[in-house]
């Protein structure tokens, strides 16, 4: 297994020190979100609150991540969430995490809270805390020039939050390489909270793989599948994610205005094909990744990455709004401030309806526009006092649900434990509505992205409108996503590779003895290890593992999906079982010694 | 008549958003008045004959056509058939 180091920050007290990894944990848990799930476990304190100095918060690379295994790129964010109050888990691409593995790091361990602003430089295998208080209130692209321009290394990867964060907003990301977001569950807000503005990193390390000659041979047939498969070597390199805008709203599930109907007849303005025609500059990849499905624009001069499928709705359809360039700016908007572009579209779309009816007054908002579905200069307005947390802002800055409880009227925060959902509608599509539901992050796509088989057909064609068997297909996606992301690897590499071709990555890169079976057992672990917190944090299944009302009691009014409500509640008890958890959705003590986790 | 509406690389292909097509009575048989149409292109590139190995997401009114008949599903006046290629996202 390659050699790897955990560096442990402790903020209080100014010192850095380095730890070996946990073998036995690494085995049990890969590395990435898994094994990080594990520490987190182990090491917090049953209710701590998530913005005190004894959250911890962890950053964690997979053992492939820097490896030339294709998209072996990833890393994690994983600590205590402060929208969810349950575990974050967030991952990100771009250079940061091959740089981190080249210092010769996989994880990185930050304890206690700064005195004042600081930021971490990480320089092959020297780490020094480094005074921020002149980054402090920057966005997150004056921040990183900042930072290169402090420490003479134009080549250095930076990883840090803009004001968002830095105001403890839930919703706030942590940006790395400008672009890229650890984005949901309010992970930048956990960095603000301990005064800790960014970690810059630069290494020279190599990847040695264990089985050199092996890898060689897995690798070529790895290659050639994301090639030949028609998502991974065409679709997603040519249109990127904003391709699936006219897909979903054709099927009738495409939520529009704060998923009050499910279509939208502008969607064809907002589209990845009219993206291509107008703003599209050119393409970009992550490290390692031979997909390339990031999108590179321009707009008012400046250049920027995306806006993704998921940004495009939450901005565009869920907001009412037709036109891209209002998107696009609200999107540079969340990078540059450091907020989650889902959240925060799902967040404003809200704030649309309660203005709409009635409940936000014309008198909060200042000098800003009505807040009305389909206004651009709202959302880009609104989008900006949100992320400085000025105004009404404020309010927004807290998430649909706070924000939505605040004025007496939770059923319009369209969440899952108190997280927005994405941009697939679960009664027209009742799979991804399980994920939504049961996601131990709270409403999340890429937990288990069910959209592959129920609307693209990949592995195989399922209809999205029944739920027969979508509970087993839930389970074998929820494992192996978590073990995809414990491993470095993009999970949009699943379009194209199995579980044997990830297991065949992990044995001959990084000298696991794995196998496809214990590969998803492994997942089983994490998933289960990530269920374990949250139960140990308060979760309540029976009024956590569900949909927003909205989506059980009212109807999609239209289109090819009409009539249409989630069914998750049929679901919900089959799930529960597959997993070996009981009636209450807690796992048995049988399925913890099969898992080990007893 | 049927409207049939093109997405992605098949819009890109034919050069056409959307067309109507006449004499349809199934999905094969208006993909095949659409070969007729726009002549090779789209039989060689998005058909991929002679195989048939078409990488596509077909919707008859929103539905795949896996779930309501296949390629074999009857069409009916104003019907409208979405042409994607094989895309995906997240």
């Amino acid at each position: 297994m390659v050699e790897k180091k955990v560096l442990r920050v402790n903020l209080t007290k100014g010192t850095v020190k380095e730890e070996p990894v946990n073998k036995e944990w690494m085995k049990q848990f890969i590395g990435g979100r898994g094994y990080a799930t594990k520490m987190l476990y182990e090491e917090l304190k049953k209710g701590t609150d998530p913005l005190s100095k004894d959250n911890i918060l962890i950053f964690a690379n997979g053992p492939l991540t820097g490896s030339n295994v294709p998209t072996g790129g990833r890393y994690m964010v994983v600590t205590k969430s402060p929208l969810t109050g349950m575990i974050a888990s967030s991952n990100s691409g771009g250079y940061w995490g091959n740089e981190l593995a080249r210092a010769g790091y996989m994880f990185l361990v930050f304890e206690g809270k700064a005195e004042k602003p600081v930021y971490l430089w990480i320089n092959d295998g020297k780490a020094e805390l480094k005074d921020a208080s002149s980054l402090w209130g920057k966005d997150t692209h004056e921040t990183t020039d900042m930072i290169l321009k402090e420490i003479g290394d134009a080549k250095a990867k930076v990883a840090c939050i803009g004001p968002a964060g830095e105001k403890l907003s839930p919703i706030s990301c942590v940006i790395n390489d400008k672009h890229r977001a650890a984005g949901r569950s309010g992970v930048g807000a956990v960095m603000g909270s301990k005064n800790l503005k960014a970690v810059a990193v630069k290494g020279s390390g190599t990847f040695k793989a264990s089985d050199p000659e092996g890898l060689k041979e897995v690798l070529r047939a790895g290659m050639q599948k994301i090639k030949e498969n028609g998502v991974t070597g065409e679709g997603l390199p040519t249109y990127g994610t904003a391709v699936l805008v006219n897909i979903l709203n054709q099927l009738g599930s495409y939520p529009h205005k704060n998923f009050q109907e499910s279509m939208d007849d502008q969607a064809e303005k907002h589209s990845g094909e009219r993206l291509a025609e107008t703003f599209l500059t050119g393409r970009t990849n992550c490290f390692a990744c031979p997909i390339g499905c990031g999108r590179e624009t321009a707009l008012d001069g400046k250049k920027g990455e995306g806006p993704e499928y998921e940004t495009i709705w939450a901005m565009g359809s869920n907001c009412g709004i037709a036109d891209l360039e209002p998107i696009i700016r609200a999107n540079y908007l969340c990078n540059e401030l450091g907020l989650d572009t889902i959240s925060a579209g799902g967040t404003i779309s809200a704030a649309m309806e309660l203005y709409e009816k009635g409940y936000i007054k014309e008198s909060e908002l200042g000098r800003g526009p009505e807040l009305r579905f389909g206004s651009g200069d709202a959302l880009v307005y609104w989008v900006e006092k949100m992320g400085k947390s000025e105004g009404l802002g404020e309010k927004l800055a807290m998430g649909s649900h706070r924000l939505c409880e605040a004025y007496g009227h939770p059923e319009f925060s369209i969440t899952v434990k108190k997280q927005e959902l994405p941009a697939y509608d679960p009664r027209g599509i009742q799979g991804i509505g399980l994920t939504y539901a049961v996601s131990n992050r709270g409403a999340c796509h890429v937990r288990g992205y069910l959209i592959s088989p129920e609307v693209l057909g990949i592995p195989e064609k399922l209809d999205p409108w029944e739920i027969d068997g979508k509970p087993m297909w839930g389970k074998i996606f929820h494992d192996l996503t978590a073990a995809i992301d414990s491993s470095g690897m993009c999970l949009f590499t699943s379009f194209a590779l199995g579980a044997e071709d990830y297991a065949a990555m992990l044995k001959h890169g990084a000298g696991f003895d794995i196998c496809p079976e214990s590969l998803l057992k492994i997942g089983d672990r994490i998933w289960t290890l990530e269920r374990l917190f949250n139960l140990r944090e308060g979760l309540d299944p029976a009024k956590d593992d569900t949909l927003p009302v909205r989506l059980l009691n009212e109807p999609i009014p239209d289109g090819p999906a009409k009539g249409k409500l989630s069914r998750i509640k049929e679901m919900i008890p089959e799930y529960y079982k597959i997993r070996g958890w009981d009636a209450k959705g807690v796992p048995t003590k049988d399925t913890l010694v099969m898992l080990g986790l007893n | 008549m049927t409207k049939v509406s093109f997405f992605g690389m098949v819009r890109d292909i034919i050069g056409e958003k959307e067309t109507q097509v006449e004499g349809g009575y199934s999905v094969e048989s208006l993909l095949e008045a659409l070969s007729l149409k726009y002549g090779l292109t789209f039989g060689e590139k998005v058909l991929k004959m002679p195989e048939r190995d078409m990488d596509l997401i077909i919707l008859l009114n929103g539905r795949h056509i896996e779930h309501v008949g296949g390629l074999s599903a009857p069409l009916k006046e104003g019907d409208h058939l979405a042409v994607f290629p094989l895309v995906g996202g997240g």
